[in-house]
């Protein structure tokens, strides 16, 4: 079992614990659907876990943060490339450590998310378009292309469905309370 | 009680204006669009689309989404048959013989039997819907509350049957599904559960909000770890020209009837089955056809009833698929399931009374697949030949387009910033998932059928306690049902191994 996967297994298993714990504040009768889902979890990853571990033994039997850090920046992308067609699945370099792809766009969209909160979506998706196209090595015109579509899907949200696109927390309570 | 020819007639005005005509063939060349540029397909073109719906009246909303439906199974067939690459899970089987056709120099011909296939299969198929709804209405009257629960336990039991994916990780995703869906007001008590003191989460977690990130935000992600086109190095080669008329590919169809009518009933009846689908109906469709042609070894060099079986069945398929939306709320694949969130967006709530009271808008919605059929016959043969360039489109577009489009899309819903937080951190779980194969459309089912199933189970054990899922036949066929899909894996492994461990004595005494 891969080091994202136990990740993955735990959050699970976390959010399932936290949702037992907190269902003792309701009723039996409302209680009854959200424990029975986390018995559940609980019963189906234990028998992932214990088919992980009666089929192939791990090369360490211990996993810490950090190594688990370093197995998710450093991945070898060997088997998933969703459409079949083999290729090197594409890296991204800070410093001497050598990240997935992947892990910088879900960075970008965790600083696009927050930003967005911040200064409104319509600021945010433009520089979330903007440091995409850097990274990913875009020439200018299709940079240019990009921020001219994320022009016009926040001109179809904000003017045509009446999203508060320019509205967020530090522009609505900070600079114009 | 109205009339079955009264409530046709009312669905029919309902379907046939100028502008829900419009709204059919923006929807299938969009979909068209989708379901053909590989990277983004059916269930991320749809959940894209969705909020952009909301100031749509529900009516031009719903043919909307139905022809989108239509266009992205055909467009899944359009990577499937030029790169070897299905476009959604419901055109694999058109990989087998569509692109070894597409090899030996005929892309143009295999994509024009695709797109007469999937024209066949949905509109045939809708049709004998329209025919059947009378005998469909009897049926599902015969579900009541506990019937209804029974039905919804079912489409989550039979998932690892159907999926590709492991049992337990399929069931994992499931019961964590059942367990989101707890989020919000309980469906017996007036009480938020786990809102955190947030009136946003009272009515739980965005549906339409989670299915963009299940689905859009986690493909991105596992789409950005690679450059240039999806297709690579591979070239269509549909700009060939073709001598063929339309008149003589639709000769074809007359010269394999069978295949076509026997591959859009297996579709339309799987399409019932929940949790089934377009990617369970194309393989047993081929398979079907490939054990009863007499000349099988043709089949996977290229033998033309091959696709014509893989997407007469896929496109068979939607309109049964969308039987148990309309008549429980149970989608049958990844697809139905934001066709279902669109419906309920639109204020649309399905149920039994769809197919009784309100059966015109059954009636409409299978006018609607009918005319969207056919209205996909005229715009796939018009740009089968432009077909190419959508598998050519590079990846860095589609990834920060798709991205930006969710994390608005997901805001426009209630205009509630939570949505979006949920629809990104859901989208990094369902990239996990993906990526070690727990199933994203169990996790999918697992979040509608909650609130069904313990919304039916408290109105049924308030009928009459536990009597009440044993009391009628349906019911008590539903909890056989039920036993067989959570046991029939098991009790078939245990004999496989005494099946083994008797050949292994065998060989021993020998």
């Amino acid at each position: 079992m891969q080091h994202e996967e136990k990740l993955f297994l735990a959050t699970v298993l976390g959010i399932s614990a936290l949702m037992v714990v907190g269902s003792y504040r309701y009723s039996p009768i409302e209680a009854m659907m959200p424990r029975t889902a986390s018995i559940l979890v609980f019963f189906f990853s234990a028998i992932i876990l214990v088919q992980e571990y009666t089929s192939i033994q791990p090369a360490d039997g211990s996993a810490d943060l950090s190594e688990t850090m370093t197995d998710m920046v450093n991945e070898e992308e060997r088997d998933d490339d969703p459409f079949g067609i083999s290729r090197e699945a594409r890296k991204f370099r800070f410093g001497d450590i050598t990240f997935s792809f992947r892990i910088l766009v879900a960075a970008l969209l965790t600083v696009y998310v927050v930003l967005g909160y911040l200064i409104g979506l319509y600021w945010s998706s433009l520089l979330f378009v903007f440091l995409y196209s850097r990274f990913a090595g875009l020439n200018k015109w299709r940079t240019a292309g990009l921020l001219l579509f994320t022009f016009g899907a926040l001109y179809v949200f904000g003017a045509l469905l009446d999203v508060p696109v320019t509205a967020g927390y530090l522009l609505t309570t900070v600079v114009n309370p | 009680m109205i009339s079955t020819f009264d409530s046709l007639v009312d669905g029919a005005e309902l379907i046939l204006t100028p502008e829900i005509l419009a709204f059919i063939l923006i929807g299938i060349s969009l979909g068209i669009l989708v379901g053909a540029t590989p990277g983004i397909g059916p269930p991320v073109g749809i959940a894209l689309i969705l909020p952009l719906t909301i100031p749509l009246n529900r009516w031009d909303a719903f043919v909307m989404l139905f022809a989108l439906y239509i266009g992205a199974m055909y467009g899944g067939a359009v990577s499937a048959i030029i790169l070897n690459v299905p476009g959604t899970p419901g055109a694999i089987a058109s990989t087998f013989d569509g692109y070894p056709l597409s090899k030996q120099g005929n892309a143009l011909y295999a994509l024009n039997i695709s797109i007469l296939a999937s024209s066949f299969g949905t509109a045939i198929a809708s049709v004998l819907l329209i025919l059947s709804a009378p005998i469909l209405v009897s049926v599902i009257l015969l579900f009541g509350t506990p019937e209804y629960a029974l039905v919804a336990i079912f489409g989550l039991t039979i998932i690892p049957l159907v999926s590709q994916d492991s049992n337990s990780k399929s069931l994992l995703a499931a019961a964590f599904g059942l367990l989101i869906s707890t989020v919000g007001m309980a469906p017996m008590t007036p009480t938020p559960r786990y809102a955190l003191g947030l009136f946003e989460l009272y009515d739980g977690l965005a549906f339409v909000a989670l299915l963009l990130g299940v689905f859009a935000i986690s493909e991105m992600i596992k789409l950005s770890a690679y450059e240039g086109s999806i297709s690579g190095d591979q070239d269509g080669g549909t700009e060939e020209r073709s001598d063929v008329s339309i008149r003589e590919y639709l000769s074809d169809i007359l010269d394999h009837p069978l295949t076509y009518v026997k591959s859009t009933l297996i579709g339309l009846v799987i399409g019932f089955i929940p949790a089934a689908g377009g990617s369970v109906s194309n393989i047993v469709a081929y398979a079907e056809e490939k054990r009863s042609a007499n000349d099988s070894e043709s089949f996977g060099e290229g033998d033309v009833r091959g696709l014509i079986a893989s997407e007469a069945a896929n496109s068979g398929t939607i309109p049964g698929s969308l039987v148990p939306v309309l008549a429980f709320g149970i989608p049958g694949s990844a697809t139905s399931a934001i066709i279902l969130g669109g419906l309920l967006m639109h204020g649309l709530q399905p149920g039994p009374g769809l197919f009784a009271d309100d059966v015109y808008i059954s009636y409409a919605t299978f006018l609607s697949l009918t005319i969207g059929g056919i209205v996909l016959l005229i715009v796939g043969l018009l740009t089968v030949t432009k077909m190419s360039y959508l598998t050519k489109v590079n990846v860095n577009l589609i990834v920060p387009v798709v991205c930006v489009l969710s994390i608005l899309g997901s805001y426009a819903l209630n205009i509630n910033y939570l949505d979006v937080v949920a629809a990104v951190a859901v989208g990094f779980l369902s990239y996990l998932m993906l990526k070690y194969n727990y199933s994203l459309v169990a996790f999918i089912m697992g979040l509608i059928l909650g609130p069904i199933i313990e919304e039916n189970m408290y109105r049924s054990f308030q009928l009459g306690g536990v009597s009440v899922f044993v009391d009628s036949y349906v019911s008590l066929a539903l909890v056989v049902l039920i036993l067989l899909s959570l046991f029939g894996p098991l009790a078939r492994i245990l004999y496989d191994s005494y099946v083994k461990q008797l050949l292994r004595e065998d060989t021993t005494y020998e």
